[in-house]
């Protein structure tokens, strides 16, 4: 294993580092903002909005993500008129858009059956008590039950961020070349296997520091 | 509907015989996923000291690695070291390894750090008496766990097992990047011929989930099967 490989190719390999990690903050954020209404729609005493959300559960889960990745890209282009009214086109002609949009439904339908299962988890005297102090709805959920389910929900986010990690390397299939993109490239150029290797290093640091900073998280910010 | 039938101009047939590709390549995976993720946890559970970190971190590093990526590496891999064994013995040769092969023996691998982990804990869920009664019936390592051990954990791993087959079967929908004929490609010739694009890629979202709901069903029927002994009678 010679690194002249790496350390030639190293320019174009920080720049799928750097659109990795692009992808998978902003997914990462994305979906933490679609997790909220469909948390809701879940714990909803109204049936509507529960198969709703249990729909989109179903749907996002059941499928691929390179699927669903495909069907937002290109199926997008279809309805050309339609967003082009909407004035949000210049978006869905974007392979990055695209991507980060597949991700972050995608993460959303995972992260909120998660939630889900966090605030399942706590003892109904939780929101008993809460209720018994006269908190409000906001107050209980943002003093009493949310503290807690983040929680119980923080080692499973943990997981769900590494697999977004991972599941980032497939936007080669719509034209945008991440990390895992720009090595296919270099490997189609130079037909050395070696740079499979190094990328695997690449991501078994960037996933251990991931889990690092998880249970750095754990054990420092929610010791209660 | 006629874009994904039988007759004139509809692509049932090809559609079809992805999705048995798809099915091909899961199956193939799996034994072969179980059978190392076996063995990985026993060796994360034995007693030398190599043994369990060389198979903890291989755990760690199928975990932490795209799947994709492992996939290439297995295709390109196994291709580059046929064709370079080959040239050593002075044979020309262009062949390179079925996609099929290559991707259902990648996604093993990734399967079974995964299934370590379920292993595991179904290993760790069996009470210590089981494996002193064993002992002291004089079974030898190898049978004490073919008969005593593994009928009990089988059933303590199967949910577990059961979400991984699920995601393997997702997981599946990569191989079409290696030019596999599974039910992804086949939907995208389908596209390049027609352009009907989100017609067949929801077409394609519906039937792998047709596909992990059938699984969820056998599962739960599986699930209920094994542990028929706990139900109460009333």
């Amino acid at each position: 294993m010679d690194t002249s490989l790496v350390i030639e190719n190293a320019g174009r390999l920080y720049d799928g580092f750097k659109l990795t990690l692009g992808l998978v903050g902003l997914s990462a954020i994305c979906a933490a903002l679609i997790t909220v209404p469909l948390v809701l729609g879940l714990r909803s005493k109204a049936w509507a909005p529960r198969v709703v959300s249990q729909t989109y559960l179903t749907f996002f889960r059941g499928s691929p993500l390179l699927a669903q990745l495909f069907l937002l890209y290109y199926g997008s282009g279809q309805f050309r008129p339609l967003l082009e009214g909407l004035g949000v086109w210049w978006l869905f002609r974007d392979a990055f858009f695209c991507s980060v949009l597949a991700f972050a439904l995608n993460s959303a339908a995972y992260t909120a059956a998660l939630v889900k299962g966090a605030i399942d988890a706590l003892p109904e005297g939780q929101w008993e008590a809460a209720a018994a102090l006269g908190l409000g709805w906001v107050a209980t959920l943002r003093k009493v039950i949310m503290p807690q389910a983040i929680r119980g929900a923080l080692p499973g986010y943990g997981n769900e961020i590494v697999l977004l990690i991972k599941a980032s390397s497939i936007t080669m299939a719509v034209t945008l070349y991440e990390l895992l993109g720009v090595v296919k490239v270099v490997y189609s150029r130079t037909f050395d296997i070696s740079i499979y290797i190094w990328a695997a290093l690449i991501y078994i640091v960037i996933v251990s520091s991931v889990r690092v900073a998880f249970r750095v998280l754990e054990q420092s910010f929610f010791r209660w | 509907m006629e874009l994904v039938g039988f007759g004139a101009g509809g692509w049932g047939g090809s559609l079809l015989s992805g999705l048995f590709v798809t099915m091909e390549v899961a199956i193939l995976a799996l034994p072969l996923g179980l059978f190392f993720g076996l063995m990985i946890a026993l060796g994360r559970r034995s007693k030398s000291r190599l043994l369990r970190t060389a198979s903890a971190g291989y755990a760690n590093a199928f975990q932490a690695i795209p799947e994709l990526l492992t996939i290439f590496a297995i295709y390109h891999g196994c291709s580059h070291l046929i064709q370079l064994s080959m040239s050593e013995l002075d044979v020309q040769t262009s062949w390179t390894i079925p996609g099929v092969a290559a991707g259902s023996f990648a996604l093993s691998l990734v399967f079974a750090a995964y299934s370590s982990e379920i292993w595991m804990g179904a290993l760790a869920g069996i009470g210590r008496g089981q494996y002193e009664a064993a002992m002291s019936l004089g079974l030898p390592g190898i049978a004490s766990l073919r008969i005593v051990i593994l009928p009990q954990a089988f059933r303590l791993a199967l949910p577990g097992l059961g979400n991984l087959w699920i995601i393997l079967l997702k997981d599946t929908a990569l191989v079409s990047l290696i030019s596999v004929s599974d039910f992804m490609r086949e939907v995208n010739l389908a596209v390049a011929a027609t352009h009907r694009y989100f017609a067949l890629y929801l077409f394609a979202c519906l039937g792998y989930i047709l596909l992990t709901k059938i699984s969820e069903f056998v599962l739960e029927r599986l699930n209920l099967r094994a542990s028929r002994h706990l139900v109460r009678v009333a």
